[in-house]
């Protein structure tokens, strides 16, 4: 007994990757089965796990990975990379019942691991693999209109999600007016959804954190991926540079209607007697360089370049005359992450980071014109955007089994660019010169955080995963502070039920100037001001999780969220006013509670999951529906979606998903009246009829429902697989609703000609198939 | 033909009928659903000010969007209108017709307004009852005009332009919402309003696009100097007929002439903008009761 308890411990370290590539494992588990006790990859794949001396039995094992073990004498502290192969075997996946980590084990709840695996299979618009449209599948998850990418997590907008892209934050995610989100699925290693409960190191957002994760490049051998879409192509490549210690990944998206277009466009304007050219397209790049430097020292550099240009210039010149428009609209973001992981020693494992991230949105018109010897010239440029420069450092620290200690600091230094217009102007017949720039200024600020958190199992029932965050923002004279609580519990009650609880406080420093429903590039992040405070969140959840069956996960989950000066439009207010935009908006109140039920199954030939969301979300403005609370659009009571896909052999695969959700709150009135009978005093002049909109979201539109299908034919040859997807988007040709508006519907009764006015409804997608050749290599 | 090659036609097909069902129909389908219900108010614009004794208002309704017919008869017979001050009536507007154009109540009082001072404007009706809204009388403000050039070369997009620089000194300790326009009175003598722009970017369209707004958010207590252009066609005229109108205005109508014309921008876009709700000052029904301090600057280059 004294012998026992006496016993020396060490620690176990080391890292869990696939065998074939060597990409590390984030969230695989280590167990030891003498001693019970395990511990989880963190976001590198590094593990540390301390257990008495002696005989240790050690499994590793990951969903949708054979399990492996390793029986080895304890004597000392050891570092080992463990290695795990895919089950390749259809159906033969292996699962050891205490070896994988279950979802009741999990102290953290409200969160949702997709695997990117899954993610390919679900049948997307146009067959474009969509990680963000992926996420909307999920409970508690909402898009905003239809086929749009915005994320409207526990009756959020879409700016109170931090999305980080190997831990960079993504400030536009989306493609086409938010048609495609700019993720391309086959560079990304790892997509996590936190939607409450959130662990201390994370911050700055409302409402929830998606945390993806580039692969870092096969360390091996030579693997790449290209297909053919109908919108876009993309060409993925990935190996060793130097064998078993620096790898490469480089992965490049464009969507080419613009090039298939343009003889015919060109010829349109030949046609017309002029030259010119019109088109739109966007782009990916992402490439990532790892490094080995030692057993103990890994570097890190990530880049990600994606851009959407819609372009338009036309000249038409004759003989003593010449002009020339040209109009050019462009965003993008730019992000670049350079990381150091460094192992201390076997239980304290650190990562700095140095991160850049830009989004910028730019618009230009040109017009030139040459007569009889003459020459004028002007320009409109509008510029707008955000710049990050940023640095963290973070340390996890495994004392023992029973603690996994988090701290960490974090710095940003923020550039905001509000939007400014460059106005040049030149006549020689005049001899005028415009040349100036209107608009506001930049603004500056520093936001930083400090947070601490322990992952601790106080008993073998209960573990709670306590921190404090601690957040400051300072822009010109004003500084914010706060310090966020956070804890997570789990009590696991007989029969494996778990029983979950959270509560977190999140502060938002920064603001997304946007339109509902639509993900514009014209949308604008602004900085918390003097007048401008920071948004707050406090959420509570309470929820079941259990294992059935090995194979499926359920969970049920209750969550109450009140949100404070979360930010809206004035009314009258608008985008393009060059007044400064702190007199736009307003601040007010949001409040959000609901249930979620989850079912998730990640293996076998079966995958996929239903997902259920009761719930409830509203807005209080003192400005806005004069002061009455009021639905926020996205206040969806019902949210129901099933997500399946199914390998019906070995060369075959069908997938599908089913969505349902209560129609969106909209303004709509059937009141008007003439307004604006006013002219300038001297006599009352008519005005153009306008809605009486007295309650905001009052009317609900239809529900929405729509089925995607798809199919998929894979056939393997030496040396590739290649795979032909074929399906359909709104497979049943449902007419959802996407706005509505009144028009005027004729009749023809036997010549005499009536007229009605009708509410009419305006759908975007109907049935839309689509084809993809995709080969692995 | 094996299975698998089966199987592909197969899908072909179905991927085929899909492509058909999806150009069939376009995008608009027509709804039948209820709308919200239709409500009935009174749609009330006045607009007293110190420069003219004769006023006119219109007393109006809402109307059915579903209704066509409705909207041709929208002016409310039948009311009494009465101009108060301190719980007295000063005088009250004749109803003059449903036939008189766009005003169907009329006075002609003369009257002296007082600055800080508050009016009340009530509206009294057998079928809506009695509506009031309430403003407070401005004190003037003063304007210089400080250049005119009537060659004023080209804007941004290459027309022709004229120009005025003009300077408010505003009121500290206070929020003043102020209006310009130019006006000419053409050769029929009525007055017309000339459209005018400014690249300043506290200055705002009106919901009419006829005046600009300047609230003081910006340069309050202090002295401002704004660039207005206005077509050079415009210009060449102004000097003889024409003149600026400034006023200053209240918040109330400052709300209700912003909010009126993003609530037409909404509609000019609708799906991808919110609808609007336009601010009324009215308790208990629409439009915009304004009081205003008037002058007018005759215009020299």
């Amino acid at each position: 007994m004294f012998q026992l308890s006496a016993q020396e411990k060490h620690t176990i370290s080391g890292y869990i990757e696939d065998i074939e590539s060597g990409e590390r494992m984030i969230q695989a588990n280590v167990f030891d089965l003498n001693s019970e006790t395990g511990a989880v990859t963190n976001t590198f794949g590094f593990f540390s796990l301390t257990l008495p001396e002696g005989r240790v039995k050690l499994s590793a094992s990951y969903v949708g990975y054979q399990t492996k073990f390793y029986e080895f004498n304890l004597t000392s502290d050891t570092l080992m990379n463990l290695e795990l192969s895919s089950s390749v075997e259809l159906g033969t996946i292996e699962i050891i019942a205490d070896s994988v980590k279950r979802i009741e084990e999990e102290t953290q709840m409200s969160v949702v691991d997709v695997p990117i695996a899954q993610i390919k299979k679900i049948p997307a618009l146009l067959g474009e693999v969509d990680v963000l449209k992926a996420l909307q599948l999920l409970p508690g998850v909402q898009s905003g209109g239809e086929g749009q990418s915005g994320l409207y997590v526990r009756g959020g907008s879409p700016d109170q999600n931090l999305i980080l892209l190997d831990g960079v934050p993504v400030y536009n995610s989306s493609h086409l007016f938010g048609f495609f989100s700019v993720f391309n699925a086959d560079a990304i290693k790892d997509v996590k959804l936190i939607k409450g409960g959130f662990p201390a190191r994370y911050g700055g957002r409302l409402s929830s954190v998606i945390d993806i994760n580039m692969k870092d490049g096969d360390k091996n051998d030579f693997h790449g991926n290209a297909s053919i879409g109908v919108i876009s192509s993309k060409f993925t490549i990935e190996g060793p540079i130097i064998k078993d210690k620096t790898t490469f990944l480089f992965s490049a998206r464009r969507t080419y209607i613009d090039i298939l277009a343009r003889p015919f466009i060109q010829q349109g304007f030949s046609d017309a007697g002029t030259k010119g050219n019109v088109g739109y397209y966007f782009y990916d790049l992402n490439g990532k360089i790892s490094h080995r430097i030692s057993d103990k020292d890994r570097v890190f550099f990530s880049i990600y370049n994606g851009k959407d240009k819609f372009y338009y210039e036309e000249e038409d010149e004759e003989e003593d005359f010449f002009d020339k428009n040209e109009t050019d609209l462009n965003w993008g973001n730019t992000i670049i992450a350079t990381r150091w992981n460094h192992l201390w020693n076997p239980k304290l494992f650190s990562n700095a980071t140095l991160t850049y991230s830009r989004y910028g949105l730019g618009t230009f018109g040109g017009f030139e014109s040459r007569a009889q010897g003459e020459t004028s010239k002007s320009s409109l440029e509008y510029t707008s955007g955000i710049q990050d420069f940023g640095f963290k450092y973070d340390f996890d620290y495994i004392p023992s089994s029973n603690h996994f200690v988090k701290v960490g600091a974090n710095a940003i230094y923020h550039k905001f660019i509000p939007g400014s217009f460059d106005l040049f102007s030149t006549d020689s017949s005049s001899d005028f010169v415009l040349d100036t720039t209107i608009g506001q200024r930049n603004e500056f600020a520093i936001e930083y955080s400090v947070y601490a958190e322990d992952d601790y199992a106080v008993t073998d029932d209960l573990k709670i995963n306590y921190g404090l965050h601690f957040s400051g923002f300072a822009v010109g004279d004003a500084h914010y502070a706060s310090i966020q609580p956070r804890i997570s519990a789990r009590y696991l009650l007989p029969g494996n039920l778990a029983i979950k609880a959270s509560y977190s406080e999140m502060q938002q420093n920064i603001h997304l100037l946007a339109f509902d429903g639509i993900g514009l590039p014209t949308d604008l992040w602004l900085p918390t001001t003097t007048r401008v405070k920071p948004q707050y969140s406090r959420q509570v959840a309470l929820g079941l999780a259990k294992t059935v069956r090995r194979e499926y996960e359920v969970s049920l989950e209750f969550y109450y969220k009140t949100m404070d000066n979360v930010i809206a439009y004035k009314e009258g207010a608008g985008l393009f006013q060059l007044n400064d935009w702190q007199d736009r908006v307003t601040q007010g109140k949001g409040l959000a509670y609901g249930m979620e039920f989850f079912v998730q199954k990640k293996v076998g030939r079966l995958t996929g999951w239903v997902g259920y969301t009761l719930a409830w979300a509203d807005r209080t403005f003192d400005d806005l529906n004069g002061g009455e609370t009021y639905p926020f659009k996205y206040d969806r009571r019902h949210d129901i979606s099933v997500v399946a896909s199914y390998d019906l052999t070995e060369k075959i695969r069908l997938s599908g998903s089913w969505v349902y959700g209560t129609g969106n709150a909209v303004t709509l009135s059937s009141t008007e009246y003439f307004a604006g009978y006013t002219a300038t005093g001297f006599g009352l002049y008519g005005g153009p009829a306008v809605s009486y909109n007295k309650n905001k979201n009052n009317f609900r539109m239809n529900d929405f429902h729509r089925l995607d299908v798809g199919i998929d034919f894979i056939k393997k040859k030496e040396g590739y697989t290649r795979k032909w997807s074929i399906g359909a988007y709104n497979a049943y040709n449902r007419k959802n609703p996407f706005f509505l508006f009144y028009d005027e519907e004729f009749r023809n009764n036997n010549g005499q000609v009536t007229s009605e006015t009708v509410l009419k409804q305006a759908s975007l997608f109907p049935v839309i198939p689509y084809v993809t050749w995709s080969i692995d290599f | 033909m094996s299975k698998e090659q089966r199987m592909k036609y197969l899908i072909a097909i179905i991927v085929l009928v899909f492509g058909m069902m999806a150009c069939d129909g376009g995008l608009t389908t027509t709804l039948k659903v209820d709308p919200p219900e239709f409500e009935d108010l009174m749609v009330i614009d006045a607009y007293v000010d110190n420069l003219f004794d004769e006023r006119y208002m219109r007393v109006g309704r809402t109307f059915s969007s579903l209704d066509r017919e409705s909207r041709r008869e929208t002016l409310v017979d039948s009311a009494t209108v009465r101009f108060i001050k301190d719980g007295t009536e000063l005088f009250q507007f004749e109803d003059i017709g449903i036939n008189s154009g766009p005003a169907n109540f009329y006075s002609n009082e003369d009257m002296e307004l007082e600055a800080g001072s508050e009016y009340t404007l009530e509206v009294t009706h057998p079928k809506y009852g009695v509506v009031t809204a309430t403003q407070t009388y401005p004190a003037p403000v003063e304007l210089k005009i400080v250049e005119f050039v009537e060659n004023g070369g080209v804007d941004i997009d290459g027309e022709e332009v004229s120009r005025i620089k003009i300077e408010i000194t505003d009121p500290g300790q206070e929020d003043n919402y102020y209006t310009l326009g130019l006006v000419r009175i053409d050769e029929f003598g009525n007055p017309t309003p000339i459209y005018i722009w400014s690249f300043d970017p506290l200055v705002e369209e009106d919901g009419n696009y006829d005046e600009l707004l300047l609230p003081d958010v910006g340069f309050n207590g202090n002295t401002y100097q704004i660039e207005l252009l206005l077509g050079r066609w415009d210009g060449q005229f102004l000097k003889q007929d024409g003149f600026m109108v400034f006023k200053r205005v209240t918040e109330d109508f400052y709300r209700y002439n912003t909010t009126l014309r993003t609530a037409i921008e909404a509609e000019d876009f609708v799906g991808f903008t919110e609808p609007a709700l336009v601010h009324s000052n009215w308790d208990r029904g629409l439009g915009c009761f304004l009081l205003s301090n008037v002058d007018i600057y005759p215009i020299e280059e």
